[in-house]
């Protein structure tokens, strides 16, 4: 085992009982190590097997084979593993706004860790954690959930997973229905909860420019299985077989592609708008 | 001159009692023309969604009137022709397909016409033919993409034979080849068969296909225009909580390398075609 790897999938397979081989949402031996404090990207098709792959990381769905290591732990090994992955893999499903259900925002960031049968102090502490790390104002925590906007609804959310304080937080389309403003406070709050806490960050998304501005590493998901895995550059640079998943490429991508089409020499792998100034600066 | 099919004329809408809450509409006037393609965007909570449900008569204005083909909302006895007139199809393709086979929930909105059966097969198999679902008609929608799922609402929508599809963020939850093929469909719904099409979107470079772009915040409607126009005003959309596009947004950008860089550009054919001119001349001077 590697002490910098904190997520480590050895060939998962996962069908439902009356699911055939081939039917959506099954995986087929998807082996996987995302290292300590990395972003690792999940991307894929509809019913790739995304959201059933990140699943099994807290045990909500146990393996028909294979084995999931957490920390080096294999999270089958007992009950007591099962529980200590549910507090260890911090899981925030798509749309979590629609879950927020207490009367303040200060107490729904308090529900996981209540639960975890914390003292109240450390409770306090964490929601403050929390809040700040997700970039909620203190102001708004007496406040109702129903009062805050959609994109501080859905950074509410994040914060009470956040205040469980896991070793990996797993993110399921956190820009999804996100206005352009909502999604840049997005990629920030990921930014920060790297920065300040150093913890590992798994992020599915169907946003390539998600993909592109935040993620160390990208999972390509197709059918079930693992078709590509690599740095983002590495993962980019094969935008045909991307499109014949259904998948496709940033925008910067698709024109520099149009360029060189044009006979522009300019590289291949430009996948943000920074990049995109490097190369051009590079021709003058 | 074509007519125009929806309009708003001063509309405002509360969702509480008057005074106990800010108005998600205040003042509301467009109109959208008959075979027109506009796109509405705005920030989360700007009321957009608000728009869209008061086109059919789903909400009805506190104050003032919107009318769909000159017949006024806020009329019951007037609610059935408009609704005919004005389909829906809204963000999450799971909450809007009933029926357990494909081609039955396309006939849901005929059957509720009580359309004649023989009419309601030819409309069913030429809606699903239009949106390329024909070969689909028999499969359960659980085991459909979220692409294909809203493709067979629009299905639903054109078998109630409307004029006008309103989109409210129907691409928001779809993997990239979901989102271009749901446009692709209502781009050539409204090139082809002229059927009017509302959109709302996040997504920016899904409005830079509309004739028309219409941005609200706070209500109100904050810019309107041609995509060019609107495109044009980078300040104005980021104090409504949106972006330009993104091949606006990179020729933008590169404008402090390649000060020739012209702004309004909008596709990213348009904007490669910009940056291989600008190189040229720079490599000119």
């Amino acid at each position: 085992m590697n002490a910098s790897v904190s997520v480590e999938l050895q060939e998962l397979c996962f069908r439902y009982p009356h699911g055939g081989k081939d039917a959506p949402h099954t995986l087929e031996g998807v082996t996987l190590a995302v290292e300590r404090g990395s972003l690792l990207a999940i991307i894929g098709h509809t019913g790739s097997g995304k959201s059933t792959l990140v699943q099994h990381l807290n045990a909500l769905l146990k393996p028909s084979a294979g084995t999931v290591l957490i920390e080096g732990k294999n999270i089958h090994e007992n009950k007591h593993a099962i529980r200590e992955a549910r507090f260890r893999v911090g899981l925030c499903f798509q749309y979590p706004e629609y879950q927020l259900f207490e009367e303040t925002v200060e107490k729904d960031i308090a529900y996981g860790p209540k639960n975890m049968e914390l003292p109240a102090g450390e409770i306090a502490a964490r929601v403050h954690r929390a809040a700040g790390l997700v970039g909620l104002d203190a102001a708004l925590l007496p406040k109702s959930p129903l009062e805050l906007s959609g994109g501080e609804k859905r950074r509410a959310a994040v914060a009470g997973v956040v205040a469980m304080e896991p070793q990996v937080l797993v993110l399921d389309e956190p820009t999804a229905g996100l206005d352009p403003h909502g999604r840049g406070q997005m990629h920030a709050m990921i930014r920060r909860f790297r920065r300040e806490t150093g913890r590992t960050v798994l992020l599915i998304s169907h946003s390539m420019e998600d993909v592109a501005a935040l993620a160390d590493r990208v999972l390509v998901l197709d059918r079930g299985h693992a078709a590509m895995h690599g740095t983002p550059a590495q993962v980019f640079a094969r935008a045909a077989e991307l499109e014949a998943m259904g998948l496709s490429v940033p925008p910067v991508t698709r024109i520099f592609r149009l360029l060189r089409e044009k006979g522009v020499n300019v590289p291949a792998e430009v996948f943000t708008v920074a990049q995109a100034e490097e190369a051009i600066r590079g021709l003058l | 001159m074509p007519s125009p099919l929806i309009t708003f004329d001063n509309v405002s809408f509360h969702y509480a009692v008057e005074g106990e809450s800010s108005p998600a509409a205040r003042a509301l006037s467009f109109a959208v023309e008959q075979g027109a393609f506009v796109a509405l965007l705005g920030r989360n909570g700007s009321g957009k969604s608000t728009a869209a449900k008061l086109c059919n008569g789903l909400l009805t204005p506190t104050a003032g009137q919107v009318r769909v083909g000159g017949l006024d909302t806020s009329l019951e006895e007037n609610l059935f022709e408009i609704r005919r007139r004005v389909g829906m199809v809204f963000q999450n393709p799971d909450n809007q397909i009933i029926a357990a086979i494909v081609e039955d929930d396309v006939a849901f909105g005929p059957e509720n016409l009580c359309v004649a059966p023989e009419e309601i097969r030819r409309r069913v198999d030429a809606a699903l033919a239009e949106v390329g679902m024909l070969e689909h008609r028999l499969a359960e929608p659980h085991k459909l993409s979220g692409g294909q799922k809203q493709r067979v609402a629009i299905a639903g929508v054109l078998a109630m034979q409307n004029d006008c599809i309103v989109l409210d963020e129907a691409t928001a939850m779809l993997d990239p080849r979901g989102r271009h093929d749901v446009m692709d469909t209502v781009l050539r719904l409204n090139r082809e068969r002229g059927i009017t099409v509302l959109l709302i979107t996040h997504f920016m470079e899904e409005a830079t296909q509309a004739d028309r772009v219409l941005v609200m915040d706070g209500g109100s409607l904050a810019l309107q225009g041609t995509p060019a126009e609107v495109f044009a005003q980078p300040e104005a959309l980021r104090a409504a909580g949106l972006e330009l596009p993104a091949p606006a947004r990179l020729a933008e950008a590169l404008r402090s390398v390649l000060p020739s860089l012209p702004s309004g550009v909008l596709t990213e054919e348009q904007c490669a075609e910009a940056i291989a001119a600008a190189l040229r001349k720079g490599a000119g001077a």
